[in-house]
């Protein structure tokens, strides 16, 4: 993912039109898959690298929850994650899609909590430094973080937004603004 | 000089000791739990680091990339710094803006005297 022109403008990309669309297994290995589509699709539609990693990275964080979290029906096929990222004019939209299970409200609600307290900084740079300070007091150990999400706002410049279907699936989308 | 390296899915640390403890991270760390490749080889660095009484370089210049599993050990560890004795250096490219926008933030860690810092080239 380096290429060189890192704030370069971005090509005419501010009015184009495009949506890259990928459907995959929810498993870890294709996150690497994922991430080298993105790059390639915004590379090829005039992106500058800086925009590239940002978004990218979105789509990894995005992706990484989808897996973590959905519920895949011990493996039925035909379960995946639907992973959009459309290019429309001056900004960049990624949407992610995953089944829940019905249970799992606990799971929304902490996703609706964090979504609203990123939303109620004025600045994703002081939501970030304030869980980096939450996470730095969690034991060496412990594996949670709850930084992807607030890192897509912040690293990822992202407006970060959901919602749940009639039939059980979680969007979460993240628009990225081109400058 | 004595150096070790340590490779999984695509990322290398590589540990040296010579004036400093020099940790370089090289490749892409998008493991689904990074803390446990990650974190045994950062504690060896900074136990050498408070053994030999040597600063600690953290050096993420050859990091294409890393997901937000791998912040968390990292600041676990800047936060113990922090608290204890040994002197501890993150480096960073800031020419890249992702390292640039993830390291920054890591400020908050720095110590007046310095004994922690977060430095870009």
């Amino acid at each position: 993912m380096t290429r060189a022109g890192g704030r370069r403008p971005n090509r005419g990309i501010a009015h184009r039109m495009s949506t890259l669309n990928l459907q995959v297994a929810p498993h870890w290995d294709e996150l690497d898959s994922i991430r080298d589509a993105v790059s390639a699709f915004l590379d090829g539609n005039g992106c500058n690298r800086d925009t590239c990693q940002a978004v990218v990275m979105t789509a990894s964080e995005l992706a990484e929850n989808a897996i973590k979290y959905g519920d895949y029906g011990n493996g039925r096929p035909g379960q995946n994650v639907i992973l959009s990222v459309a290019l429309q004019p001056r900004r960049i939209v990624v949407e992610v899609r995953n089944p829940v299970a019905p249970e799992a409200t606990v799971d929304l609600r902490r996703l609706d909590a964090m979504v609203q307290w990123i939303r109620g900084f004025q600045d994703p740079f002081q939501a970030y430094v304030e869980r980096l300070k939450v996470v730095s007091l969690v034991s060496l150990t412990s594996a949670e973080s709850g930084l992807g999400l607030v890192r897509v706002a912040y690293e990822g410049q992202a407006l970060l937004d959901f919602f749940v279907t009639e039939d059980s699936t979680l969007a979460v989308s993240a628009v990225h603004q081109l400058s | 000089m004595i150096s070790e390296s340590f490779t999984e899915n695509g990322l290398t640390l590589e540990l040296a000791a010579a004036q400093d403890v020099v940790l370089t991270w090289r490749g892409k760390s998008t493991a689904r739990d990074p803390a446990a490749f990650v974190l045994p080889v950062l504690m060896k660095a900074l136990d050498q680091g408070v053994r030999e009484a040597k600063r600690v370089i953290i050096d993420f210049r050859n990091l294409e990339y890393m997901n937000s599993s791998t912040i968390t050990p990292l600041i676990r560890i800047l936060s113990m710094a922090q608290r204890g004795d040994v002197r501890v250096t993150v480096m960073y490219d800031s020419k890249l803006r992702w390292q640039e926008l993830s390291f920054t933030a890591l400020e908050i860690f720095e110590t007046d005297d310095k004994r922690v810092e977060i430095c870009s080239v």
